[in-house]
């Protein structure tokens, strides 16, 4: 699996994905790669999938193909980070690390059945491809379970959400003897508090009066409402 | 509240069993989806397990309608809290060391396992709690959006950055899981809560129908006016085999109403 990157004079235009196959680049729509210019040939270039790597041909085109500047006269086996020059445009060859992925998780090509990987391989072979760690499983939110409220669903964006009567807050709930703002969720160093500010805020059935760690799963009454953080 | 449902599953054209089991238990607005794997048939074992433990621990439970006379509710004493994510991580961890115990008794059975999506009614909103990459989804005002995220390699590539959404979707290996219920001693599932507004259709699927069937194929065929929710599984599963068939196809479909 390699990856390409199309680029015009530093300006990033498009991206290809390359399978075991062969990819055509030149003028037409028939090519696999179209690219819209007078300075390149119908058909001019191919990178084709070979067992010794990925192969780039010159097609006969007007202007020829340079690899790293340097104008192809046989066809050549690509190196990651190879630049595929076609007039002005240029083709950035990556080896996409999902080949690396797949190496290291032991070569997982069977269909016929699911396969449950090892947890340590996988974090070692994310590690060595140099994926990013995982963002957190989904983003929090806020849910009505019980009650009346503006809506039914907040997502916990900012770091301070407040809760109340106050049309000012962001999850509004009805209710005529609760205050302006009853309670505010915040998050501090990747951790999430219910803070209470008015008197009908309550966790595990009691009246909540000091700030509250939230786990996901955990719900909470204001008034008669019972919002879950989830 | 009311529940209006379907359940559906078919072996696919390829495979010559079913290892995808299913639970519809609506008087406790409970639906459940299990696909199992494992040699030697041992997958039926495992996503039964899963199943059956679920059903046992549910019926523990009272109905969500139950309706008590007037003069029970005045002298009963307070019922303990009830905390449906307690219930549900109890119960999966119950269900994974089942699997697990079973696998290590068989030789046939060693390493089987199964995946498992279900969605639990509570009050005016809905948990979803999963292990591996069966799926629930959220049909909304003609827009399905998927609301549990895959425990599979695939997805992890996309997490990290490795790979787009666009190119996981045939750059990545297409079943290999990060998680699944009696593989491991212990399992990490995830449970979220989701609001429910009148209409709603929840679809919970196996793989194979999302691997054969394109989303918007399956919006389109949800929104269809007329059909009911079992005309509309039906569909899902002709759709799926027409697509290939590759792996069993489980659809269970749940509306729930005032």
């Amino acid at each position: 699996m390699a990856r390409l990157i199309l680029s015009l004079r530093g300006r990033e235009l498009d991206k290809f994905l390359v399978g075991q196959g062969k990819v055509v680049i030149g003028r037409t729509p028939e090519c696999d790669i179209t690219i819209d210019n007078p300075a390149i040939s119908r058909k001019h270039a191919a990178i084709e999938y070979k067992e010794e790597g990925y192969l780039l041909t010159d097609l006969g085109s007007s202007n020829g193909t340079f690899l790293n500047g340097e104008k192809i006269t046989a066809p050549t086996i690509l190196k990651p980070g190879d630049v595929v020059g076609l007039a002005k445009f240029e083709l950035l060859f990556q080896d996409t690390p999902q080949s690396e992925v797949q190496k290291m998780v032991g070569g997982l090509e069977s269909m016929e059945s699911t396969m449950m990987v090892d947890a340590e391989k996988m974090a070692k072979a994310f590690q060595a491809v140099g994926g990013a760690a995982p963002a957190a499983s989904g983003p929090r939110k806020l849910v009505v379970l019980k009650g009346e409220a503006n809506i039914k669903e907040l997502p916990v964006e900012r770091d301070v959400v407040t809760i109340g009567k106050a049309d000012t807050c962001d999850l509004i709930i009805k209710g005529f003897f609760l205050d302006k703002v009853e309670a505010t969720l915040t998050q501090r160093e990747g951790r999430y508090y219910l803070i209470p500010i008015g008197g009908s805020v309550k966790f595990n059935n009691e009246k909540l009066a000091k700030e509250q760690a939230l786990k996901v799963g955990d719900t909470f009454t204001v008034g008669k409402t019972i919002v879950a953080f989830t | 509240m009311k529940v209006n449902y379907t359940a559906l599953t078919d072996p696919g054209q390829v495979r010559d069993n079913n290892e995808d089991s299913y639970l519809t238990l609506p008087e406790h607005g409970l639906f459940v989806v299990a696909d199992g794997m494992g040699g030697h048939k041992a997958g039926e074992v495992a996503s039964a397990l899963a199943v059956e433990t679920l059903a046992e621990e549910a019926r523990k439970l009272p109905p969500l309608n139950a309706k008590m006379p007037w003069w029970k509710r005045l002298f009963r004493r307070q019922p303990p809290p009830f905390n449906p994510v307690d219930w549900l991580h109890q119960t999966i961890t119950r269900a994974n060391a089942r699997i697990f115990e079973a696998a290590q008794n068989s030789r046939e059975q060693k390493g089987m396992g199964t995946t498992l999506a279900l969605i639990f009614k509570r009050e005016t909103a809905v948990l979803t709690a999963h292990v591996g990459d069966s799926r629930v989804y959220r049909y909304r005002n003609q827009e399905l959006s998927q609301l549990t995220q895959d425990h599979s390699l695939a997805e992890e590539m996309v997490r990290r950055g490795v790979l787009t959404r666009e190119e996981a979707l045939y750059a990545a290996p297409s079943n290999v899981l990060t998680r699944a219920l009696g593989v491991r001693e212990e399992v990490a599932e995830d449970i979220i809560y989701h609001s429910v507004e009148p209409d709603d259709i929840f679809l919970l699927c196996s793989d194979g129908l999302y691997n054969m069937v394109d989303e918007k194929e399956l919006a389109r065929v949800l929104g269809r006016t007329g059909l009911s929710l079992k005309e509309k599984a039906f569909q899902m599963i002709e759709a799926a085999n027409q697509g290939g068939g590759k792996d069993n196809i489980t659809v269970v479909l749940a509306q729930f109403t005032n």
